[in-house]
Parts: structure tokens; C-alpha cells; sequence
């Protein structure tokens, strides 16, 4: 016997259908639920405004609430409003004289005469608050709002319309009989902490979906909602293990190439942990420079301070020109997710090959608190997905000098990386001197030696290594014994 | 003839509010219609004193009686049409101000007296 198919809108806000796992259902029945100012009616006018077609036409009932005219000057400012569409494919009808007599059968009739007269393919209901609070308010309700809902999502089902109830106040804690009736639930909100909002999304049922569960994060801009939603982690494709190793990359600094066994493999994500000053910036812009001179295209995401920082002449040509990328980073709210797309979004534009986070330090500062908790799990999500893309990855990561201690990372995320580069500050016969070692290339030999290393005006120069020191990763070496000896004997005597 | 004329001006005027309160009201509701309604009076009241009466009269929505009586003492059909224009003028100068010109003409273009052409929505209410 088969199944009945069901088919899934595509609802055209991005990020919308890969949280709701594939699109919305069709003739599904959902609420749309939030606090005042969350974005629900935003999101609701999205929708319809992407879906309703003069063969799949759309009601808007508006309830008491937001007055309509106030709802249509304010909706019409996002770019996905298309007056052509209202009175068309969309229409709006205004349910306050029946809400106002507080009986839900009232209301219901409206509604199912509108229906009937208009065949929607669509529905939605805002907000729905103001439905209950008039039925309560008047205390004669003729039928309960539970009969309400239950009626009403039969009538939709059987009039076959995909339907949406925006409603403000419904506690996601006390599970209410309407969220029982419903197909769908997706709960808008906005997280407040300091001065800084982030808003969330979160599709708490989708009947029949594999949603991608718990918080998303989403902005509203001229262009309407966007959700963040989580990278997808694919495997990557067709290179297995073995198969990178062959194929490396230049860092633009072939003694650092020499050290990594080649390269680094390509496809590698590269940790660069340093402290203030040791030049990891450098050797991230050698990177891509390099890439650039053999035909690749990178893409930097620099987490300054100070977007308008120098890059290096270098670096600013190549922007200039095309052949480096930039993601903007100075927005307040920023989240994981949504660099992550922004990353994935321009790798997949630019068919880029290397990509630059510059730092991670920095990156979690102008994180938005909220996900500061998150900071470590998100991270490992994004080289996951930026690794499945192909591209090489190279990030670099502050690090306060401790000498007591190896470390390689605040974020303890040195073991999501296929590859570590530690640099360090040492002090030689009374001079600040900087070192660095490959701690790390997954699968592959590579150089273990600490060695000694200068910047000048072409970058980085990588020296010999410092045979005749020890005890360097104290930051406090001192000569080998057989190597004061062979100083003329100085430390005898 | 003259007294044809301004009935037929104070039947037009009336014709005209009742197409817009008809396409407009489903949308904004009995009360949100009324209010802009009365808004327009208020604001069309300082070029035209003749509308005063209506500006604090109970009016029942889509109810336009008054405003024919008021129509209808006017002095001819010339007299009649400026306050038509006038208020009319105010009201969608109102809608636009409120929701924009391309949406103020989407949502009245059914008020458009038949035949319709190619005006705009302002001639063809008048």
C-alpha cells in the first residue's frame, strides 16, 4: 500500500528549512509562538509572502492586537513585501468585531466563511493571543478554546490549507492542549544579556520531521529572518584518511613547510597558538598570500578590535584584487553558527581554498555572551563543517606565555585540529627571543625541533634550531653543559 | 439641471465612500476604518467648516448619511465636490502617510469607480 506523500514547502528563509529539517510540511498545522517582539509576525509575513501564489493563495486574519494598518507600515519596510501580491495572492482580513463579542464561535464562522469563499492554501491567525484573552475577558464563550483550536484545525485540514497560529504568550513550560493539536510549534525568543540581544528559534515539534533540534540563532535585517542553522557535518568528500598527505600545501615560509613534513596537508585545520607579538598574524597572511600566488582563493575572518587595523600591503592588495576575501566580523551579536555559514556561504561563492580566523581570542570577545558558554562546542562544529568543505584551515589562537605549563589553547580545542604550531618568547643572553615548534601534524612526520626565529620587514625567519640550549619551554634555557665547555669554559670555575 | 447636478455630485461622493469603506474595512476592521474616517474629518474640517458637524457626531461605521445631508446643503454641485475632494484628498494623504503610496493603491483599487482606467486612484474616486 503507499503512503500518503507530503510534501514540503520551501519557505525561503534562510536557514528555516535545514532546522526544520527539509521544509514545512503542506496542510500542517503550526504555531508560531513567542514573546512581543520576537519576530513571529515578521516571520509569518516571510513565509506568505514566499509562498502564496495566485494558485496558492494566502489569509492573514488579524485578532485584536496589532492594529493592521500599524502591522502593514512596518511589514512592508522588508524587502520580501510585494504590494502586488495583497488583494492578489494575499489577503488580509481584520477578525476584531468578532473576536470583540468573545465568542470563539464567532470567530470560528468568520474564518470558516472566508475560507470557503477564498480556497486558501494558506492561513494564518495573529495573533491568537488576542482570541483568548477576548474569550476570557467576556466569560460567555460559547465553546472552549480547546474546541476552538480543535475545530479549527479540522476545518484547515479538510479545506487543505497549511496554517499558522501566531500566538504571544504560551508558556513553553505548561504544556497547553493547543500544542497537542498542533503539527508544528516553533518558539521564537530573544536572549538578553548586558547590552547585547540575541534572538533564538527553536522548533520544538514538527510532526513527521527530522528537525534539528534546541536554539537557533536568527537576525532580522531589511531582507527579513535569517536562521542560523547549525553546519552540516558531512563526511568530507571522497578524501579519506591517507589521500591528503600526498597533497600539501605551502605555508609561504618554506622553513615552516620543512618543519611540517612538507606542508600542511591539504584540507588540514592548522592552530597557530601564540603569544601578543610572536607573529601569528604574519604567518596567517603568509598563508594566504601564498595561496593567492598560486592561483587559490582565501578568505579571512580577522576578529579585531580595530577592523580597520593594516593588514600589511600585501594582504590589502590582494583584497583589493579580489583573490582574498574578507567576512565582516564587527557585527555585535555575533554567533558561531552564523560565521560559520557566513564562511561556508563565501567558500562555496568563491570556490576559496584556505580560509584564515584570525583569532580565536579575539573571535570569542566579540562573541555575543550568550554564546560564550557554547564557545568550545561551536568551534568544534565549525572546523567540522569548514574541514567537510575541503578547504584548509589555518587559526590562530592567543596564548599567555606560562611557563610552568604547556599549553596550546585557552579553548582546550587544540584536539580538534589536525595540526599545532606553538610559538613562544625565551630568554637568550639577556635578549627577548622568539621560538616555535610543530607540536602536531595528524598522521604525518614532521619536524620536533624548537626553533629559533626572527620577524623582519619579509615575514617570518625561521633560524636553527638551539642545540646547544635547554629547557626552553621554561622561557628560561640555559646552555648544555658540553656546550659551555665548548664556549671556552665559562660557567667553570 | 443645476439641482440634478448636485444630487448627482452628493450621490458620486457617497458612492465613492461606501466603495472605499468597502475595500478597506475587511482589511482594517469596522473600527479602524471609522477612525481613520474620522481622522480625515478633523484634519478637513480647517479648508471645509461645512464637515464640523461630523467631527464629533456618532457616526456607526460604513454609516454616511450625514455626510450626504451635509452634501446636499451645499449650493450647488461645485460646492458638493471641493468638500468631496477635499476630504477624500485628506484620507488618502492619511493611508499613504501611513502605509505608502504602492499599498494605499493596491488596497483601493477595488474602490475604483467602473469603468476603471489606467488614472490614477485619486481621479477615479472623484
Amino acid at each position: 500500500m503507499s503512503k500518503a506523500t507530503i510534501n514540503r514547502l520551501q519557505t525561503g528563509v534562510p536557514g528555516l528549512d535545514e532546522v526544520l529539517g527539509g521544509g514545512l510540511p503542506e496542510l500542517s498545522f503550526n504555531i508560531l509562538a513567542g514573546p512581543p517582539g520576537s519576530g513571529k509576525t515578521t516571520l509569518a509575513h516571510q513565509l506568505m509572502f514566499t509562498l502564496a501564489t495566485p494558485e496558492r493563495p494566502a489569509l492573514y486574519f488579524t485578532v485584536l492586537g496589532e492594529p493592521p494598518l500599524k502591522m502593514l507600515r512596518y511589514q512592508q519596510q522588508f524587502d520580501f513585501f510585494d504590494s502586488k501580491k495583497i488583494n492578489h495572492a494575499i489577503r488580509f482580513i481584520n477578525l476584531a468585531d468578532e473576536t470583540a463579542t468573545g465568542d470563539l464561535g464567532k470567530v470560528l464562522a468568520r474564518i470558516a466563511a472566508e475560507v470557503k469563499a477564498h480556497a486558501p492554501g494558506l492561513v494564518f491567525v495573529d495573533s491568537f493571543r488576542s482570541v483568548i484573552l477576548a474569550a476570557q475577558g467576556n466569560g460567555n464563550a460559547f465553546i472552549s478554546l480547546q474546541q476552538f483550536v480543535q475545530q479549527l484545525g479540522m476545518l484547515m485540514t479538510s479545506w487543505q490549507a497549511t496554517t499558522f497560529l501566531v500566538g504571544e504568550y504560551f508558556h513553553e513550560r505548561e504544556p497547553s492542549p493547543i500544542f497537542t493539536v498542533a503539527d508544528g510549534l516553533i518558539w521564537m525568543r530573544q536572549s538578553v544579556q548586558g547590552n547585547s540581544v540575541v534572538r533564538k528559534i527553536e522548533i520544538m515539534k514538527m510532526r513527521g520531521q527530522p528537525i534539528s533540534p534546541g536554539l537557533h540563532s536568527f537576525r532580522i535585517a531589511n531582507a527579513g529572518i535569517h536562521v542560523f542553522a547549525p553546519p552540516r557535518l558531512s563526511a568530507p568528500g571522497g578524501s579519506g584518511p591517507e589521500e591528503p598527505l600526498k597533497d600539501r600545501v605551502a605555508m609561504g615560509n618554506p622553513k615552516l613547510d620543512e618543519m611540517l613534513g612538507g606542508g600542511l596537508p591539504r584540507g588540514y585545520s592548522l592552530l597557530i597558538a601564540g603569544p601578543t607579538g610572536s607573529g601569528k598574524s604574519i604567518l596567517a597572511g603568509a598563508f594566504l598570500a601564498e595561496g593567492a600566488r598560486n592561483g587559490e582563493i582565501g578568505i579571512i575572518a580577522a576578529f579585531e578590535q580595530r577592523p580597520n587595523r593594516s593588514r600589511g600591503k600585501l594582504l590589502a592588495d590582494l583584497i583589493e584584487a579580489g583573490k582574498i576575501g574578507v567576512i565582516d566580523t564587527q557585527a555585535a551579536t555575533l554567533s558561531v553558527d552564523e560565521i560559520s555559514m557566513m564562511l561556508i556561504t563565501e567558500i562555496k561563492r568563491s570556490n576559496a581554498t584556505r580560509v584564515v580566523l584570525d583569532s580565536l581570542s579575539g573571535f570569542e570577545v566579540l562573541l555575543a555572551p550568550t554564546f560564550r558558554d557554547t564557545f568550545r562546542e561551536a568551534l568544534s562544529r565549525m572546523v567540522s563543517a569548514l574541514a567537510a568543505t575541503g578547504v584548509t584551515v589555518l587559526m590562530t589562537s592567543e596564548l599567555e606565555d606560562r611557563y610552568d605549563e604547556l599549553r596550546f589553547s585557552p579553548y582546550g580545542n587544540a584536539f580538534m585540529t589536525d595540526a599545532i604550531v606553538v610559538q613562544r618568547y625565551i630568554e637568550i643572553d639577556s635578549r627577548l627571543q622568539r621560538m616555535m615548534a610543530v607540536v602536531k601534524v595528524r598522521a604525518s612526520a614532521h619536524s620536533h625541533e624548537l626553533r629559533i626565529y626572527h620577524i623582519d620587514d619579509n615575514g617570518i625567519q625561521i633560524g636553527d634550531m638551539l642545540v646547544d640550549q635547554e629547557g626552553l619551554l621554561g622561557g628560561r634555557p640555559t646552555l648544555r653543559p658540553d656546550a659551555a665547555h665548548r664556549k671556552g669554559g665559562g660557567y667553570s670555575g | 439641471m443645476e439641482a440634478k447636478d448636485a444630487a448627482q455630485a452628493v450621490d458620486r461622493a457617497v458612492a465613492a465612500w461606501r466603495r472605499i469603506d468597502d475595500a478597506l474595512w475587511p482589511i482594517v476592521g469596522h473600527a479602524g476604518m471609522a477612525a481613520l474616517f474620522k481622522r480625515s474629518l478633523y484634519l478637513a474640517r480647517v479648508d471645509h467648516p461645512a464637515l464640523t458637524p461630523m467631527v464629533d457626531a456618532e457616526i456607526a461605521p460604513g454609516d454616511f448619511a450625514l455626510l450626504r445631508e451635509i452634501l446636499a446643503q451645499q449650493p450647488g454641485a461645485a460646492a458638493a465636490a471641493a468638500i468631496q475632494a477635499g476630504l477624500l484628498k485628506t484620507f488618502l494623504g492619511l493611508l499613504t502617510d501611513l502605509i505608502g503610496p504602492a499599498l494605499t493603491e493596491r488596497l483601493l483599487r477595488s474602490a475604483r469607480a467602473p469603468p476603471s482606467g489606467g488614472e490614477a486612484v485619486q481621479d477615479i474616486l472623484l
